[in-house]
């Protein structure tokens, strides 16, 4: 399953650190860990997606995975190469094989590009295509297989709705045949039936062109749709990943479960029979973390040893867990540590 | 939480054939028509629908916050309490907004003063509708920031809005809406900008302390999962009308409009089978336009008809019972 050659890509151990500001700018305070050593690795033709809290970290990982953030720890292997540390320069070739699609179509579209612009304007830059009319050409097809039609070609992004700026958004992505699309939160600024229409277009695209997506959502009901695999991250770290159908499941992370619970269904039979346990608190800042584990601090099942030792993430069954719960040997420590509070000195 | 749909007295809420006007700068497109709905002590109601549906205006339009121009009410009725409020002077209205009417918009951030305390402005609506001392207010304000379960009050109190985190703003939004033990609450998506976990701490609440005053709550959200959960009747918004109208447990097992259908279809669940291609709706809402023609779903519905030019009536038929209506000549 960790085969170099059948994964997209592999990631390990990736850590990012952004200096520290204050309303002042940059001080020379130390900087702050927003990424902590996150592992994954997505195989070809999957969905991997990451959810979690704002301010988890789930941008700034596929930053550092694309090269646009740098590391300052671990490795990013994509299709076989290590591209940890690489110069835009060193990045531009491989730019055509991953690309990104972001939240905000609109901020993402230049506004005084045409749409047939635009969508050849990645094929320009990598020389792909012979002429400009013939990347043109290119451009018509893939608004048509993005389900615009070519009437748009002149038009420019301020005439388009939402869902057709995200529609041109990934049309653009496209233009290059990437082998990995990165969606960090592509629907979330859409209406609801526009975004059913995207996410079709998604899983369309995916058996059409064979492509592995690492897809960032907040909403818990959108991933469940699009993944196979999901990693739920907390503070800078993932907590759990699990197939699809194991996560939504059987959920046994408490901040797993906590999420999925938060989450109402729109079924008010179903939402009256639910017991809702209401999360304390809000997520620290990434800046203070609290020791031990992370989600201590609002955890229901929260133990001694909890926080004092941060519990690494470790296989449990088909999965991964990072919770002391799962954990025989931090659980024979709380025994000890609780014999030793019965009178031996440490 | 079971909320109520006994309806105990009049209406404190009670909005009629509600029409407004958007200035174009050359001709008035309608951008709400003929809305009607109630809201009663104990519950929480919502209008629900996509952006643009006129959620938002509607809710302005009810404590004359509407931006006119370009906006104006051209008919209707909105009476709170049984007053009209269209014929209330403007001293009265500030009488009533803040105090018998709390309002919660979706970003606190541009709700809140910046420059002020938290605690002042919690303690502002008190001074000025219950004649509370400053002193008295700030005491009161304290109390009602751990009524919204802000840890640590007394520091928070002292803070300024960008010393606090989104959910804690929201929460103090909460407070002040609130403080002077409304009526009626008002909140618009007041929980769209926040994670899921502290948007169910935040709608608990909102819901808890309605209930708790006896008074209603307007919940506008574009969420039908926030609606199953929180609310008790649900008004569905499509282009500035009203297109059904029910008790939340009807519309869900037994909505008749084909777009409450398909935004029901469109919506990923964390539950229940995985369809591999979701149902969506073709096309997109529509812009105001001059409010003529037939039903405004059409050039996206899958059942319309001939018929279907002219414009559907709401109102109900054998099936439909306990004022569930909607507008639609051939319902599911
Ligand atoms: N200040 C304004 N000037 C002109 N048109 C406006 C103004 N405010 C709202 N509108 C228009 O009125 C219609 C209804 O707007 P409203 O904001 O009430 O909808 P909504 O359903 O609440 O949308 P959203 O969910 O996006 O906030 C929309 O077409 C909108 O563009
Ligand atoms: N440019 C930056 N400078 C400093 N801190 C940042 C920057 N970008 C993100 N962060 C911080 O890193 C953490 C993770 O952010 P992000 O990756 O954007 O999370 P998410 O996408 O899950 O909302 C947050 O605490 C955020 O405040
Ligand atoms: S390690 Fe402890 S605090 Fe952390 S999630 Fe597991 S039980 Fe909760
Ligand atoms: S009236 Fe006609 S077009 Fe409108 S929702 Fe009903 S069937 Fe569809
Ligand atoms: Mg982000
Ligand atoms: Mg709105």
């Amino acid at each position: 399953m960790n085969d170099v050659a059948t994964n997209i890509l592999d990631v390990s151990d990736l850590c990012v650190d952004y200096a520290s500001t204050t309303s002042f700018g940059v001080t020379g305070a130390p900087s702050v860990r927003a990424v902590k050593g996150i592992s994954l690795t997505l195989q070809r033709g999957e969905t991997l997606s990451l959810v979690g809290e704002s301010g988890c970290g789930k941008s700034t990982t596929a930053m550092a995975i694309l090269q646009l953030t740098p590391p300052s720890g671990g490795r990013v292997v994509f299709d076989g190469r290590d591209i940890t540390g690489f110069s835009h320069r060193q990045m531009r070739p491989l730019r055509r094989e991953m690309q990104i699609i972001y939240q905000d179509p609109f901020g993402s579209l230049n506004p005084r590009m045409t749409i047939a612009d635009l969508i050849a304007e990645p094929m320009a830059i990598q020389g792909v295509g012979r002429s400009g009319n013939e990347r043109r050409a290119k451009a018509a097809e893939l608004l048509d297989t993005v389900g615009m039609g070519t009437r748009f070609l002149d038009r420019y992004p301020h005439q388009l709705s939402g869902g057709q700026r995200q529609r041109v958004a990934i049309a653009r992505a496209l233009s290059l045949r990437p082998k990995l699309l990165i969606c960090d939160e592509p629907v979330s600024a859409l209406d609801v039936s526009v975004q059913a229409q995207v996410l079709n277009l998604f899983s369309d695209l995916k058996e059409q062109f064979g492509l592995s997506y690492l897809f960032i959502s907040h909403d818990l009901g959108v991933v469940r749709h699009m993944s196979d695999r999901v990693a739920v991250m907390y503070l800078g770290r993932i907590v759990e990943i699990a197939t699809r159908d194991d996560l939504y499941g059987e959920p046994l992370h408490p901040y797993t479960r906590i999420l999925l619970d938060a989450v109402a269904v729109p079924d008010p039979q179903i939402e009256r029979a639910r017991d809702h346990v209401l999360l304390q608190g809000e997520v620290p800042s990434v800046a203070t973390p609290p020791p031990g584990c992370p989600f201590h601090p609002r955890c229901p099942s929260a133990m001694p040893v909890c926080s004092r030792e941060i519990p690494p993430l470790r296989l449990h069954g088909n999965r991964q867990i990072a919770c002391h719960l799962y954990d025989e040997a931090a659980a024979n420590k709380t025994i000890e540590a609780a014999m030793d509070g019965n009178g031996n000195p440490n | 939480m079971p909320g109520s749909l006994e309806k105990s007295g009049p209406p404190i809420l009670d909005v009629r054939g509600l029409c407004m006007g958007i200035w174009s700068g050359k001709t008035e497109l309608v951008a709400v028509a003929d809305v009607s709905f109630r809201a009663y002590s104990g519950q929480v109601v919502a209008l629900v629908g996509e952006s643009g549906a006129g959620k938002s205006i509607t809710a302005m339009s009810l404590t004359h916050l509407l931006p006119m121009p370009p906006i104006k009410i051209t008919a209707g009725e909105i009476r709170l309490s049984g007053r009209d409020m269209q014929t209330q002077s403007p001293k009265q209205i500030r009488d009533i907004r803040g105090n018998e009417v709390g309002i919660v918009f979706q970003e606190p951030m541009t709700a809140l003063n910046p420059s002020l305390r938290i605690w002042r402005q919690i303690a502002e609506p008190l001074v000025r509708h219950r004649r509370l001392s400053w002193s008295a207010a700030k005491a009161q304000a304290i109390n009602l920031l751990k009524k919204v379960r802000i840890p640590d009050a007394e520091t928070k109190a002292e803070a300024y809005p960008h010393q606090l985190s989104g959910g804690m703003r929201q929460r103090v939004m909460v407070a002040i809406a609130i403080s002077c033990e409304p009526r009626l609450i008002i909140a618009d998506e007041p929980t769209t900008a926040l994670d899921v976990t502290v948007q169910a701490q935040i709608l608990a609440l909102l819901t808890d302390l309605t209930r708790g005053l006896g008074g209603a709550l307007l919940l506008i959200t574009h969420d039908l999962g926030v609606v199953a959960r929180y609310a008790d009747w649900v008004n569905v918004m499509y282009a500035g009308r009203i297109v059904e109208t029910a008790a939340a447990k009807n519309l869900y097992r037994d909505g008749r409009h084909p777009y409450t259908h398909a935004l029901l279809a469109s919506v990923p669940k964390i539950v229940g089978p995985i369809a591999h291609r979701l149902e969506s709706i073709a096309g997109q809402p529509p812009a105001p336009s001059d409010g003529t023609g037939g039903c405004a779903f059409a050039p996206r519905c899958s059942r319309r008809t001939e018929r279907c030019d002219e414009r559907p009536p709401l109102g109900g038929d054998d099936r439909t019972r306990n004022g569930h209506l909607f507008a639609c000549w051939n319902p599911l």
